[in-house]
């Protein structure tokens, strides 16, 4: 269906994770932007767990090799396909042949860094333990358990037909659902198990000073830069199981956020955790810019993980009712 | 379709502020406007009468929604006027909800003047933005 013209590195397959495998010592993987991955979906009439291209390294270009309906949503890229510019968070149909292309993401109203290119049906590659998702550290998932490169082709799944030429877009979930503090993007964050344990001034550094994301962070784990952060008296724990959104403090008192590629044991101690609905956020944080912490409570997560599950839902009626309208044309 | 059934459409166009009603069915196309009423027995694949191309088209809403010159990330306009645009490409939206739909360009042209303002509530079949022939 797509054929990859041009990537650069760690562009990758990936659906909403591998839930329910850390238990074989298996990270969660899926995409750092679940918010944009799922939107992709609903835009096509995708089933939620169909696989998409997270692409993180730009200019990207892809070939359809077949008619093929498509979305793309994520980082707005000012993506064009052959001469045609798309808006962000787009759905469209291509012919064979015509190329989509990728640029540099634009830092607007919204800033940015990775993008995301669904295909109707989801990107067709098997299924290992249970998801789609590229597992890098175990070189499985996705295609052959590897990045994409130039030459790589996907096939798509089958599409729901009946609405295949209808483009339209959703507003981005970062302006239906935005969350600053100051003039900062910020995500929210309960105090995890050892929070007790640093100093007032840790403390007060971890709500109260700005965090800059460091260019050594990925998809394994965000290494901010800020105030150190101090315990008491040194903190020895052993390895224990870890989850995406935990942040360690090493040594060095410099937080590390884990993401979707963590490994699932970790021995740091844990300040506080990053809470799943906002996990989306700190995903699309670029290099170099800078974020802030807000203490909320576990009530406040559920609220806002129930939160984000109507935005999606709503997104959903409102995609299948104007596809209903259309149909009738 | 009677001309009973009619006259019940229009007081209810008239009862909900509706200016302007186009519908097809299997054997039909009727199109109510405020001041003008054109209605055509036969195929539904049936065009609207006096279809010569005007030098300007004018392009119209394609359902109800708020009308937006720009796309929410974006401080630029879709299509500013003098902008060179291609058949299908975007020369506003109408947002409802988190949906955004296109306000399409029916052929290549030139993006003209928009007709209503950016954030206005518009109906089906508004007037919303001019598109230019391209020239010769």
């Amino acid at each position: 269906m797509i054929e990859i013209v041009t990537t650069g590195a760690l562009a990758t397959v990936q659906d909403r994770g591998r839930d329910g495998a850390l238990k074989w010592g298996v990270g969660s993987s899926g995409a750092l932007d679940d918010l944009a991955l799922a939107a992709g979906n609903i835009l096509l009439g995708n089933d939620e767990d169909a696989a998409g291209i997270e692409i993180q390294i730009f200019p990207f270009q892809a070939r359809f090799t077949a008619d093929c309906v498509f979305a793309i949503t994520g980082a707005d890229c000012a993506a064009t396909l052959d001469d045609l510019p798309l808006p962000p968070w787009w759905r469209q149909t291509a012919k064979a042949g015509q190329i989509l292309n990728l640029g540099l993401p634009r830092q607007g109203a919204w800033s940015a860094s990775r993008a995301y290119l669904c295909l109707g049906g989801g990107v067709d590659v098997p299924q290992v333990l249970g998801s789609r998702s590229t597992q890098m550290r175990g070189a499985f998932g996705g295609l052959d358990g590897r990045a994409l490169r130039s030459g790589d082709r996907l096939r798509a799944g089958p599409a729901n037909n009946a609405t295949k030429h209808v483009s339209f877009g959703l507003s981005p979930p970062a302006l239906d659902l935005p969350l600053m503090a100051g003039d900062l993007p910020a995500v929210r964050v309960l105090p995890a198990a050892e929070y007790d344990q640093y100093t007032e001034a840790a403390h007060h550094a971890l709500w109260n000073d700005v965090w800059r994301v460091t260019p050594q962070s990925n998809r394994y784990g965000y290494r901010l830069e800020g105030t150190p952060l101090l315990p008491v008296t040194p903190i020895e724990t052993r390895s224990h199981g870890i989850v995406p959104g935990v942040i360690q403090v090493p040594p060095n008192g410099q937080p590390i956020v884990q993401m979707r590629d963590a490994q699932p044991s970790g021995g740091y101690p844990k300040i506080g955790v990053v809470i799943a609905a906002d996990l989306w956020r700190l995903g699309q944080a670029p290099i170099g810019s800078r974020i802030r912490f807000i203490r909320t409570s576990w009530d406040d997560a559920i609220a806002a993980g129930e939160q984000t599950a109507r935005w999606l839902a709503e997104a959903r009626r409102l995609v299948d009712l104007h596809c209903g309208w259309t149909r009738s044309h | 379709m009677t001309f009973d059934q009619l006259h019940d459409i229009t007081a209810w166009m008239a009862d909900a502020g509706i200016d302007e009603l186009e519908l097809s069915g299997p054997s039909f196309w009727l199109r109510l406007g405020r001041g003008q009423t054109q209605a055509r027995d036969g195929q539904a694949s049936a065009q609207p009468p006096g279809a010569s191309k005007p030098p300007c088209q004018v392009v119209t809403a394609p359902t109800v929604g708020v009308f937006l010159h720009r796309h929410p990330l974006h401080a630029a306009m879709l299509a500013p006027e003098g902008a060179r645009v291609k058949a299908g490409q975007a020369l506003g939206l109408l947002r409802i909800g988190s949906l955004l739909v296109p306000v399409t360009a029916p052929s290549d042209g030139i993006a003209g003047a928009m007709l209503i303002a950016h954030e206005t509530v518009v109906g089906y079949g508004t007037a919303l933005v001019a598109l230019h022939p391209l020239e010769r």
